[in-house]
């Protein structure tokens, strides 16, 4: 490779081509200030700050934008260099604002602390401070742009990280300013309050809002946010006991410097006035305070007694997606070793249960950053950026910085259709026909990759044949996609060397679902984008430890790390470890335990951090089966809908206050750490499950949960090299063999076990269209509240953005109905009737509504099983209220 | 150019941009065209612009109000720029301004109620040599004086 060589300060050193004189420094640890630099951005050189001297000619050049040439002879801190660095920074403060002592940004204020460095005092400039700020009355972002000085990191940080393009500069010169669209309030553009730009900004002049503590804080923990699968590294800064404010943790290749307005300001539910305090027992119908010892006492007795006169089968746990993998790891290992019973599952079930009955493992394949390096991307029923905003980054990104094209199908508008080159407003649950009418015309053009699929192969011959009846003018007809633009996405996967596929809930949840997710499955293998840098599938379903809840055996059917309950060596090495035998019978799904409570046969129930009253679809049937139970102990933050129905509720310990580990959506077992101490008496979950389990006679003696995490890699294989000391220093993706010195980012063919990893010929049916007056119901997604909201419409920042449900429909379908925006509508099925405020959405398309998962009103129009529609859809009639 | 009647036809903006490609460098032309047809670039055209060239409206909006040249509010038949550069400063631009707005009743930057008129000054016109100097238009007017200027705003 070719070298450079230059003098700096006075030393030959040498970079490489294209380098500039600033990474060249840096390389050399020479240290050069800047303001406008960042290295995640495009350099522009706009606040001159690293100007540094070129002796031989004598020029001031920007650092960070000059490349290097050979010969140059560079001064960083000559005469020159310092006496102009120090005239730009006083002309910057000249027109600053004499505000710091107030300043939000307090000691971290970059243009400050350049000020300090070089020793600047007095200006001798006239002050020209000139107040421009507007008065946001949003709860995240405050703008006060008289402290800005035009670096317009802000800008490049909205348009080139989380593409946005909320802000830009208006107007020139001295009148210049980053605006957003005619100059509006951040609420009225497009701004999504990620923050990024707040945490990029290098003075005050961008703020978050209602900080309960301005200036420095005391402490900064690395852990991990709590809401999304993405799982954000982040920082949780600490002061007097309470998390005061979120920054991103960019040491991590996940999110960099980027999080979402969840994760950067949605933590606040942590100290929200309601979390529990202490243990709960319900006397005379009514839950009081009691110790912990007599709660536990309790649990234990009642469990063993529902235990001794319904046997194992009688009882049934409810792990949670977002409890820690040592927590899932230990409430299986009751549930199993203990009680003898397979009736585990986890609240992830009814959003990727679909997944994880065809892809191996429900995983993602591929990791999030490869969504960059995709040629093709195809995004199918799924919002990426309200449910997990930094994999709609990724996407956007590809989309907008490298030129990938990207394919929507959807039947709402989404936020990504504006950057798509071609968009599919679907039929609502024809997805699977489309993709094999896909299937079929790649085929019919030999447009898919034959070195993965050789044209000899059986399975190649038997996919064929079976898609003989998704001809074009079939799919065309059952979906709505017009042949035009069924001929244009054909034209763009048959070119697609590394296609990306996402999908989310608007597939996870349709009746045909399985179906669907096996039909991408086969477009994934046809087009040999799997295991390969930029392919891959990435199902976007999961919740904070949706996958790690999985992967800890919390479900019915598979031991921690899917080993399957007929692989009696796994069962045995389970058994030898856990002394007790392991039960063999497959136990009961989430949906079967309900099905039990109503029937009498599920006695007893432990509810570990879910709310399925709020959460799961049909509320109302889901409170009527848990009161019916027995004894039905609940642990959580909160009193919750789930909680308030118990015999025994249990006082658990946040995100915040608690050690473990967390699996991504990309597969990717994270650290999670304490920064404050919880509570009242509450209590990490795994702490309460050892005490519990010790109660129940098998003693639980975990000094930590490094140790859990040891037994759980000696136990799981795909853990197996998963252990503390290596999740200390960065997050490790599994499967990473005992031993391994690292973890697989990519999941190989062979990973996948061949039933899974081969074409499979699958059938579609055509579903039923709705009624004249019937309308198809969706429970969505919404970027300020995660599912049912249980922790998020407790963070008083995200509850002020956005707390009322409200029933979302097309402006012609009102107008049809009579109805405006803000009426009040009876929404109606044959299980339900419910009334709910109207909002006008022009994203829906005609004869489709969407209602916000954590409006638990509509609750009841949805069926807990997946049915004709699917689960979380349904049909409705709706007519206005007298 | 700038009436008052002027009717903001989204058909007209598709037929621009269907002289162009839909990329983002064809920014510059297509406002150019925009404002030749409507002497400005109406408020409604940014979003539609926006997604027409694959840019963020933000970024139309940047473009536009960043040069002079593009107006974002109707303009008026003529647009008179009285130069106030340096030389023609010396040589009294500042009274040639002042006869100006007296004689057109309006300040810089404003256009006359009846769309007649619109009044901007320029750093430099880059004709020095005939100052003090005014455009209308696209006509340079030199060595302005009083009765010069009454002449040349009356024949308008």
């Amino acid at each position: 490779m070719d070298v450079i060589a230059i003098t700096l300060n006075g030393t030959l050193v040498s970079g490489r081509p294209g380098m500039t004189i600033l990474e060249l420094a840096q390389e050399v640890g020479v240290k050069i200030p800047t303001l406008c630099h960042d290295p995640s951005l495009k350099p522009v050189g706009a606040c001159r700050v690293c100007l540094v001297e070129e002796e031989k000619s004598g020029r001031l050049l920007a650092s960070c934008i000059t490349p290097i040439a050979p010969g140059m002879v560079i001064n960083t801190e000559s005469a020159t260099v310092i006496e102009n660095r120090k005239i730009i920074v006083k002309l910057m403060l000249a027109s600053h604002p004499e505000s710091c002592i107030l300043c939000e940004k307090g000691n971290r204020c970059q243009l400050r602390n350049l000020a300090a460095e070089l020793g600047i005092g007095s200006l001798n400039y006239y002050p020209m401070p000139h107040f421009t700020g507007i008065q946001e009355v949003n709860p995240f972002i405050r703008r006060d742009l008289s402290k800005c000085i035009l670096c317009s990191k802000c800008i490049r940080a909205d348009q080139e990280l989380v593409v946005v393009g909320a802000l830009e500069y208006l107007h020139r010169g001295f009148d210049a300013k980053p605006a957003t669209l005619f100059d509006g309030p951040l609420e009225a553009s497009e701004c999504t309050f990620c923050g990024t730009c707040v945490t990029m900004c290098p003075t005050g002049a961008l703020f978050e809002s209602g900080k309960p503590h301005l200036g420095t804080v005391a402490t900064r923990t690395a852990t991990i946010c709590s809401y999304c699968g993405c799982g954000c590294n982040l920082f949780l800064e600490t002061q007097e006991g309470r998390v005061v404010s979120a920054a991103p943790n960019p040491a991590s290749d996940l999110n960099g410097k980027t999080l979402c307005v969840k994760g950067h300001y949605g933590f606040d539910y942590v100290h929200h006035p309601d979390r529990l305090r202490r243990p709960m027992i319900r006397k005379t119908g009514v839950l009081t305070e009691v110790d912990w010892d007599e709660a536990l006492d309790f649990v234990a007795a009642s469990l063993k007694n529902a235990h001794s006169q319904g046997g194992p089968e009688a009882l049934a746990f409810l792990g949670s997606s977002k409890c820690t993998n040592e927590e899932n790891y230990l409430f299986q290992k009751i549930a199993r070793a203990i009680f003898g019973t397979n009736n585990i599952d986890n609240g992830a079930r009814l959003y990727s249960g679909p997944s994880l009955d065809i892809l191996p493992f429900g995983a993602m394949t591929n990791p999030l950053q490869d969504l960059e390096d995709s040629d093709v991307i195809l995004v199918v029923g799924s919002n990426p950026p309200a449910s997990h905003p930094v994999a709609g980054y990724r996407i956007k990104r590809g989309v907008h910085l490298n030129d990938a094209r990207l394919i929507v199908i959807d039947p709402r508008k989404t936020e990504l259709v504006p950057f798509a080159t071609a968009w599919v407003p679907i039929r609502p649950g024809t997805d699977g026909l489309l993709i094999n009418g896909l299937l079929r015309g790649l085929i019919e053009r030999q447009a898919w990759d034959k070195e993965a699929v050789p044209e000899s192969t059986p399975d190649l011959a038997a996919l064929r044949d079976s898609l003989a009846p998704f001809d074009r003018r079939t799919v065309e007809e059952v979906t709505g996609c017009p042949a035009s633009l069924f001929s244009r996405i054909l034209d763009l996967l048959a070119a697609a060397k590394s296609p990306a596929i996402v999908y989310g809930h608007g597939i996870t949840h349709q009746a045909a679902a399985q179906k669907t997710i096996r039909a991408l499955l086969n477009l994934a293998l046809l087009k040999g984008a799997l295991a390969k840098r930029g392919g891959g599938i990435y199902p976007l379903d999961k919740e904070s430890n949706g996958q790690g809840a999985w992967d800890m055996g919390a479900m019915p059917d598979r031991l921690p790390g899917y080993q399957a309950l007929d692989d009696a060596e796994a069962v045995q090495r389970f058994a030898d470890r856990w002394h007790r035998p392991v039960p063999r019978r497959v136990g009961r799904k989430v949906m079967q335990m309900i099905e039990g409570a109503e029937g009498g046969s599920i006695k007893a129930m432990y509810i570990m951090g879910e709310n399925p009253v709020r959460t799961f679809p049909d509320g109302p049937r889901i409170e009527k089966a848990l009161s019916a139970l027995d004894f039905l102990v609940v642990q959580d933050l909160f009193l919750t809908e789930t909680a308030s129905l118990a015999h025994v509720v249990l006082p658990a310990c946040s995100f915040a206050e608690k050690d473990g580990t967390f699996t991504n959506i990309e597969r990717r077992v994270q650290r999670l750490r304490k920064a404050v101490e919880p509570p009242g008496q509450s209590r990490p979950d795994w702490e309460i499950l050892c005490e519990l389990a010790t109660r129940l006679g098998y003693p639980m003696a975990y000094e930590s949960v490094e140790s859990i995490l040891e037994e759980i890699a000696a136990l799981a294989p795909s853990y197996g090299g998963i252990l503390p000391a290596g999740v200390e220093r960065r997050g490790l993706f599994w499967p990473c063999a005992q031993g391994a010195a690292k973890g697989t980012r990519r999941l190989s063919l062979e990973q996948w076990g061949p039933e899974r990893a081969t074409l499979l010929p699958v059938s579609m049916t055509v579903p039923e269209r709705p009624g004249d007056d019937e309308f198809i119901l969706v429970r969505g997604s919404s970027l300020y509240h995660l599912l049912g909201g249980t922790r998020s419409t407790r963070s008083a920042r995200l509850s002020a953005m956005k707390s009322a449900g409200s029933l979302q429909m097309n402006p012609h379908d009102a107008e049809a109905l009579n109805l405006q925006d803000g009426d009040s509508v009876r929404v109606f099925n044959t299980s339900a009737e419910v009334t709910s405020l109207l909002e006008i959405n022009e994203s829906l398309p005609k004869g489709m509504l969407s209602c916000p998962y954590f409006d638990r009103g509509p609750s009841g129009l949805f069926s807990l099983f997946s049915d004709r529609d699917g689960v979380n859809v349904c049909r409705v009639r709706v007519v206005k209220e007298n | 150019m700038g009436r008052t009647d002027l009717q903001i036809r989204r058909e007209d903006l598709d037929a621009i941009l269907r002289d162009f490609e839909g990329k983002p460098s064809d920014l510059i032309p297509v406002l150019q065209a925009i404002q030749d047809q409507y002497g400005y670039i109406p408020r409604e055209f940014v979003e539609p612009i926006a997604e027409g060239l694959h840019i963020f409206p933000s970024q139309v909006q940047g473009v536009m109000t960043f040069y002079a040249q593009f107006a974002m509010t109707p303009r008026g038949q003529n647009i008179v720029r009285v130069c106030r550069g340096t030389a023609c400063h010396v040589r009294g631009g500042r009274g040639v301004l002042r006869v100006v707005r007296k004689t057109l009743g309006i300040e810089d930057g404003e256009t006359s109620e009846d769309f007649k008129f619109t009044l901007e000054t320029v750093a430099c016109l880059g004709a020095c040599a005939l100052s003090p100097v005014m455009v209308v238009n696209k006509t340079y007017y030199g060595q302005m004086n009083p009765k010069r200027i009454e002449t040349v705003l009356h024949a308008l």
